[in-house]
């Protein structure tokens, strides 16, 4: 039993943690993986190197992962209010061509790194920009400027 | 979803109820065996897991009116050998046995053996106390899990 208390506990830190830190230093990796990715090492070494070397203690822990992964799944598919405590919102940093220093400072994206993802995507000036938008995983996904008639609008949800 | 996924979920849920029930957890036992010379009681895992320490305790009680010179405590073999890193207190005369010297009338002497699961199964054993020609034992078993 204490193991499970335990998994669970830290992997609830852990998601906290990671929320609470933001989306930019953990980019290319949603939350879910990381805590996965981070907890399975974790409570595998601890069967092989510390007090509790039994089998039994490993996949004990590793079960009680996996089914914390899946409940969070689950609970952040069925409840759109859950989802954005769990995951994150997506957030605004360039609306119609030009910053949103606001959502910039609450994600700690710098005017530069912008630049820098918008190079990556062949976009080179600004006002080429329609929307960037700071995904929950910490990837910046550029919308480019559309002509007039195409435009589009982001989801009214999103932090603007 | 496919049934081989479902079911590997429900085992995993399985593995977690289960834990949560304390069904891998360590549990301790006891016997106790009572004759008009002697008596022996023994207080051990019942239940641990690979590469965890638990001791085993064995209360030896001399229930005559005499004082009883020596009483040997003596370990099965087959037990005490599915473990490792056996320690006696006191320590061990001979091998699995210690020796309990001028054991006085109505007096309790405790024998403490600290053992470390090392062997999967379940494995039980003898543990008895001989005083002259009375012999008691009692019996212990114990599952360690992988």
């Amino acid at each position: 039993m204490e193991t499970v208390l335990r998994v669970a506990v830290i992997y609830l830190f852990i998601l906290i943690g990671l929320r609470a830190l933001g989306k930019r230093e953990f980019s290319q990796l949603s939350p879910f993986d990381l805590v996965t990715l981070l907890l399975i090492p974790e409570i595998v070494s601890q069967a092989l190197v510390t007090e509790d070397f039994s089998l039994t203690n490993a996949f004990i822990g590793l079960s009680t992962l996996f089914m914390l992964v899946l409940l969070t799944s689950v609970i952040a598919h069925l409840s759109k209010g859950a989802e954005q405590v769990i995951e994150g919102k997506p957030s605004v940093l360039i609306s119609q061509g030009t910053f949103v220093p606001e959502n910039m400072d609450r994600a700690r994206v710098s005017p530069d790194e912008i630049y820098s993802e918008m190079h990556k995507q062949g976009l080179a000036r600004i006002e080429q920009v329609q929307w960037a938008i700071l995904e929950p995983d910490g990837r910046i996904a550029f919308i480019p400027s559309e002509p007039e008639d195409k435009q589009m609008q982001p989801r009214k949800e999103m932090a603007e | 979803m496919s049934g081989f996924k479902i079911l590997l979920l429900a085992l995993m849920v399985l593995i977690v109820v289960l834990a949560l029930l304390g069904v891998f957890g360590m549990t301790r036992g006891s016997s106790e065996t009572l004759d008009t010379t002697l008596s022996i009681s023994a207080e051990y895992p019942t239940r641990f897991r690979y590469k965890t320490v638990s001791p085993v305790y064995v209360w030896v009680e001399n229930r005559s009116e005499q004082l009883i010179d020596t009483v040997t405590v003596s370990f099965d073999p087959s037990y005490l050998d599915k473990f490792s890193n056996v320690t006696f207190t006191p320590s061990a005369s001979a091998v699995w046995e210690v020796d309990l010297t001028r054991v006085q009338p109505d007096e309790r002497r405790r024998v403490a053996v600290e053992i470390q699961a090392e062997k999967y199964g379940v494995h039980e054993g003898e543990v008895s106390a001989t005083a002259g020609l009375d012999t008691v034992s009692t019996i212990m078993r114990t599952r360690v899990f992988p």
